[in-house]
């Protein structure tokens, strides 16, 4: 044992933590030094002043005891009074976090199912424009769809309940007047636009087209298309149905599918097609005139001037014949733009899926969006875990500087 | 399980029970402070400031070691934060004016059992603990002063049980040499901040 051994050995057996073996070790070595051994007579002493001075601290004033306790009373009256308010404070705010989170809950519930379940509380014309439709198949026109026209009238299918017998009715009126008038029949073109939506997609095609030609009518354009999102197939059809048989077809469509929108118009052009057969026969009266002079042409040049005049009024005479041809035609048969979608059966009116479907429904629902909270709020407590750590370590500094 | 009780109570915030736990402590608490500060008033003072920190922080206590040790803590932290700021005022200033401002140093009369002679080698002992650095002297106060086991020590002051050893060792080496050699002049000054003192 070296002299820096014996002190550090000394001074725990001073100190009552030495064993036997300390002891014994630091006589053998107190018997070859004689410095240590000096030293250890010293740290005795030293000792039993540092015990004098425990003996000669003077005993606690009763005064500063009772000034502590007095202080400590105070303080936990201070403390009990700060409880008694805070209860009062805490159930305030628990009262309004309850009715938040309700609000919340309900509002959140209420929204998670309308997007995420049901989809069905929106406009369905909506959810249809939502599909961004990739044109498939073919599409093919009629010679004699296209022709102008301003629409004279225009009602959308919730004022075409009350307005429709009225319009079907109204040609019949104005044909009767004009008959009295001067056998006028009124000219009306009929134009309707109707939206279906069903599950049962080809069934509900095959019924249209078999509708469409018990009704002795023809498809004149067609344009199917099938949605990349959903799959779901849609048609654009462009019929034409005699115009006597429109209202039957109209009828028959809705039990093809389920009808979501739908509106007509009708454009009355008796005028104009009267005015035009008015100009036709002034042509074909000009046209009888011309032929009659022809025969007594004097010379040549009266001649090429008379079959110059007959072939610009018999352009007329044709022109005005085709208009009125096409007119007609139009009249006869109106138009029908019709548009089929196939809808999933998650489209379907609430009212039409029961109860224990919904329920079903709901709960999955419910389920699949509580595991994808639970993976986002997992990803963002990752995100957030570092300075999570650095709160932690800020709080527990703090707390151990407060002990 | 009585004291268990008592903890609790006291915890919750019933003074009569944390009377009742800390008064045993009190002795104790309270020599610490003395061997800290040599004023009475600022031992006291550092006394009550003790309690209420106990008091306040007792909610939060978790038993993780001794209420002593716990206990012990509080008050040598205390008594340092009192001591550093008690520090430049105290060398700046001479005794007299130091009793001026209300000075009240810790009696140094001999105890009725001692000897003029023993009675001064106190006041030297007491006079070169106070050279010593603040951990040497709370580690030879705990040690061997106090009494306490330097595993007890070492969790007062955070410190592994191997420094407290060799403060303990060194506070005493340190010690022994200050009042085997140099220190006449200091014990010399103290008696004469004494004798005015009394007079």
């Amino acid at each position: 044992m070296n002299c820096e051994r014996y002190r550090a050995l000394l001074s725990c057996v001073l100190d009552g933590e030495g064993s036997a073996e300390d002891r014994e070790a630091l006589r053998q070595h107190e018997a070859v030094c004689p410095d240590c051994a000096r030293l250890r007579a010293e740290w005795e002493s030293l000792q039993n002043g540092l015990d004098s001075l425990c003996a000669a601290v003077p005993p606690l004033p009763e005064e500063c005891h009772q000034r502590w306790v007095s202080r400590v009373e105070e303080e936990a009256e201070a403390m009990n009074e700060k409880k008694e308010r805070k209860p009062f404070q805490r159930a305030q705010w628990t009262r309004a976090l309850s009715i938040a989170a309700a609000l919340v809950f309900v509002v959140g519930g209420t929204l998670l199912t309308r997007d995420s379940l049901l989809q069905t509380a929106k406009s369905p014309q909506l959810t249809a424009s939502r599909v961004s439709d990739v044109p498939v198949e073919t599409e093919s026109w009629d010679d004699g769809a296209a022709a102008g026209g301003g629409y004279v009238g225009y009602a959308l299918q919730s004022s075409m309940s009350r307005s429709a017998p009225n319009a079907a009715a109204a040609p019949m009126a104005d044909m009767a007047e004009a008959e009295e008038a001067g056998a006028q029949e009124s000219k009306i073109i009929r134009t309707a636009s109707l939206t279906l939506a069903t599950q049962e997609y080809d069934t509900a095609l095959e019924s249209l087209r078999a509708l469409c030609r018990e009704m002795q009518g023809y498809e004149s354009w067609s344009s199917e298309s099938t949605s990349s999102a959903t799959g779901l197939r849609s048609i654009n059809l462009t019929l034409r149905i005699p115009s006597a048989s429109l209202d039957a077809f109209l009828q028959g469509t809705a039990a093809a599918g389920r009808v979501t929108y739908r509106s007509e118009t009708m454009d009355d052009v008796t005028d104009s097609y009267y005015d035009t057969r008015a100009r036709l026969e002034t042509q074909q009266a000009l046209m009888a005139r011309l032929q009659s002079l022809v025969t007594d042409a004097a010379n040549l040049s009266d001649l090429l001037e008379l079959e110059s005049k007959i072939a610009d009024t018999q352009y007329q005479i044709d022109r005005l014949t085709s208009s009125l041809a096409t007119t007609d035609k139009r009249v006869n048969y109106a138009t029908v733009d019709l548009t089929l979608r196939e809808e999933s059966p998650a489209n379907q009116l609430t009212s039409d899926i029961p109860w224990p479907k919904r329920l079903q429904s709901a709960l999955q629902a419910g389920v699949s969006a509580f595991i994808s909270f639970l993976q986002d709020a997992s990803v963002f407590l990752v995100a957030a875990l570092p300075f999570l750590a650095l709160v932690t370590l800020i709080v527990l500094i703090i707390r151990k500087k407060k002990r | 399980m009585c004291d268990d009780l008592t903890l609790r109570r006291a915890q919750r915030g019933d003074p009569a029970a944390f009377e009742q736990l800390i008064t045993p402590l009190e002795g104790g608490l309270w020599r610490l402070c003395c061997h800290y500060l040599p004023n009475r008033q600022d031992a006291q003072d550092a006394l009550q400031e003790t309690m209420l920190k106990i008091w306040r922080a007792l909610p939060d206590f978790r038993g993780q070691s001794a209420l002593t040790t716990w206990a012990y803590r509080l008050c040598v932290n205390c008594c340092l934060d009192l001591l550093r700021r008690q520090r430049s005022r105290v060398q700046t200033q001479s005794a007299d004016e130091m009793r001026e401002q209300g000075f009240d140093p810790v009696d140094l009369s001999p105890l009725p059992e001692e000897t003029v002679e023993q009675s001064e080698t106190r006041a030297q002992l007491r006079a070169c603990l106070d050279q010593l650095n603040l951990e040497q002297r709370t580690a030879l106060i705990l040690c061997a002063v106090e009494g306490r086991s330097y595993e007890e020590t070492a969790a007062i002051t955070g410190v592994g049980l191997g420094t407290v050893k060799s403060r303990v060792a060194r506070a005493r080496g340190k010690l022994a040499e200050m009042m085997k050699h140099g220190e006449q002049n200091a014990v010399s000054r103290v008696q004469t901040s004494e004798r005015r003192a009394k007079l």
